[in-house]
C-alpha cells in the first residue's frame, strides 16, 4: 500500500440543495472510501463528514434553493471532499461553535470554510488512519 | 454568564455550579448525539452518552487556556459517542446486519412483487423490513460486492487477525492451491450468488450448516451438498480447469 501511485482520482456529484439528497453525498463518500481501503471507523467518520459538509451549505431548514457540487478527490491515502453551494441565498458563515464545524474539526484532518465569488465553499480532508 | 460559571466551577468545584453548566450545555451535547443517531440505536442512549461526556468535559475544562468551552467539549463528546458504537461491536454488527438485511430483502422483494404485481420500490422495501432506504441501498450493494470483494481479506473478528481467505484455505482445506486472496476471490466469483452467500456464511460468519439452511430457506442436506459442490468446483477451477479464466 505504501507505494500507491500519487495519482488522484476525482468523482463529482451535483445534487439539489435539499436535505433528502444528502444521502447520495454520503453513499458516494463511503463507496469511494471503501475503494481505497479505509477502515470501518474511518468510513463511519466519513458518513458524518459528508453529511455535515452538505449541511453547512444547505442548512437545517432547507430554505436555500439551487444545487451543491461535491467533488471527491482520492489518492492512495486520503480523501478530499470539496463542496460548493450554488445556492440563493449563499450559505452564511458558520459560527465557530456551529455543530457541523465542531464535528468536522473533530473528524477530519483539514477543514476550510470560505466564501468565493459569492459562493460558500467547504473543503475537508480525511486521511487513512494507519 | 455561562463563561463566568465555568470560571467559578474551575475555582470552587461546586457540584451545584457544575449542574447549572451541564444544564446549559445539554442541548449542545444532545445535538451532537443526534448526528450519530441511526440504525436503531436508541436516541436516549446516545443522549445519555453525550451527557456523561459533557460532565467529563466540564470537569476537565480549564478556562485559563482561552479556548471556547464548546470547542473543547466537542471532541470529548464525539469521542465518547464513537467509543459507544465501538464498544457495542458496531464494526462487526453493522456489516452483519446489512448482510442479514440483504438476504431478507431478497425474500421480501419476492413476496412484495407477488402482492403488488410489480417489483417493489426501495422505499416500500425499507418500510416492510423496517430499515432506512440508505441501509437498503447499502445492503443491495453489499450483496453484489461483499461476498466476492474486499471482504475476503477482512478480519473475521476472531481477534487473531484471521481473514476470510485464511479460513477458506485452512478450515476444510478446500482450496489450498489458491495461494492469494485475489485468486480465491476470482474462484468465489465464479460461483452462483446463492452458493457464494452460503460459503460466506459458513466461513466468514462461522454459522453452522443448519443455521445457514434456516437463513437461506433450504434443507441442511441441501446446504451441505451445495458447500461440497462449491468447494469441489473451486478446487477444480484453482487447478486451472476453467477455460474462461478471470481477467483480473
Amino acid at each position: 500500500m505504501e507505494d500507491m501511485t500519487p495519482d488522484t482520482d476525482r468523482v463529482e456529484l451535483v445534487i439539489p440543495a435539499s436535505a433528502e439528497y444528502v444521502v447520495l453525498a454520503r453513499l458516494t463518500a463511503t463507496g469511494i472510501a471503501s475503494r481505497i481501503g479505509m477502515s470501518y471507523d474511518d468510513i463511519e467518520d466519513l458518513r458524518v463528514i459528508a453529511a455535515e459538509v452538505c449541511r453547512l451549505l444547505i442548512g437545517d431548514d432547507n430554505h436555500a434553493t439551487g444545487t451543491v457540487t461535491i467533488a471527491y478527490s482520492v489518492n492512495g491515502t486520503s480523501l478530499q471532499i470539496e463542496a460548493v453551494g450554488h445556492t440563493s441565498p449563499p450559505a452564511p458563515e458558520p459560527a465557530d461553535d456551529d455543530l457541523s464545524v465542531l464535528l468536522l474539526s473533530a473528524l477530519a484532518e483539514e477543514l476550510d470554510v470560505v466564501m468565493h465569488n459569492g459562493e460558500r465553499r467547504v473543503r475537508v480532508v480525511k486521511r487513512l488512519s494507519s | 454568564m455561562v463563561e463566568s460559571q465555568l470560571t467559578l466551577y474551575a475555582r470552587t468545584r461546586d457540584p451545584a455550579v457544575r449542574d447549572e453548566i451541564v444544564k446549559e450545555y445539554l442541548g449542545f451535547a444532545h445535538g451532537l448525539s443526534h448526528r450519530y443517531a441511526r440504525r436503531g440505536e436508541p436516541v436516549e442512549d446516545l443522549e445519555q452518552v453525550a451527557a456523561m461526556a459533557l460532565v467529563k468535559a466540564v470537569d476537565r475544562f480549564d478556562p485559563e487556556r482561552g479556548v471556547k468551552f464548546t470547542t473543547f467539549a466537542a471532541p470529548t463528546i464525539i469521542g465518547e459517542l464513537k467509543r459507544h458504537f465501538r464498544d457495542k461491536g458496531w464494526a462487526v454488527q453493522v456489516p452483519r446486519r446489512l448482510q442479514e438485511l440483504y438476504l431478507e430483502l431478497g425474500k421480501t422483494a419476492g413476496r412484495l412483487s407477488q402482492e403488488l404485481g410489480r417489483s417493489p420500490t426501495v422505499a416500500e422495501l425499507a418500510g416492510v423490513v423496517g430499515a432506512s432506504e440508505e441501509d437498503v441501498l447499502e445492503a443491495m450493494e453489499l450483496g453484489q460486492t461483499a461476498y466476492q470483494g474486499a471482504s475476503l481479506s477482512q478480519p473475521t473478528g476472531d481477534g487473531e487477525g484471521t481473514t476470510i481467505a485464511d479460513r477458506l484455505v485452512a478450515n476444510d482445506n478446500p482450496v489450498e492451491e489458491a495461494s492469494t486472496n485475489a485468486s480465491l476471490r476470482s474462484l468465489l466469483n465464479r460461483l452462483p450468488e446463492r452458493e457464494r452467500t452460503i460459503l460466506y456464511l459458513r466461513y466468514f460468519e462461522d454459522m453452522t450448516q443448519s443455521d445457514i439452511a434456516d437463513r437461506v430457506g433450504l434443507s441442511q442436506m441441501h446446504v451441505s451438498r451445495l458447500i461440497r459442490q462449491s468447494l469441489t468446483e473451486m478446487r477444480r477451477a484453482a487447478r486451472g480447469g476453467d477455460p474462461d479464466s478471470d481477467d483480473e
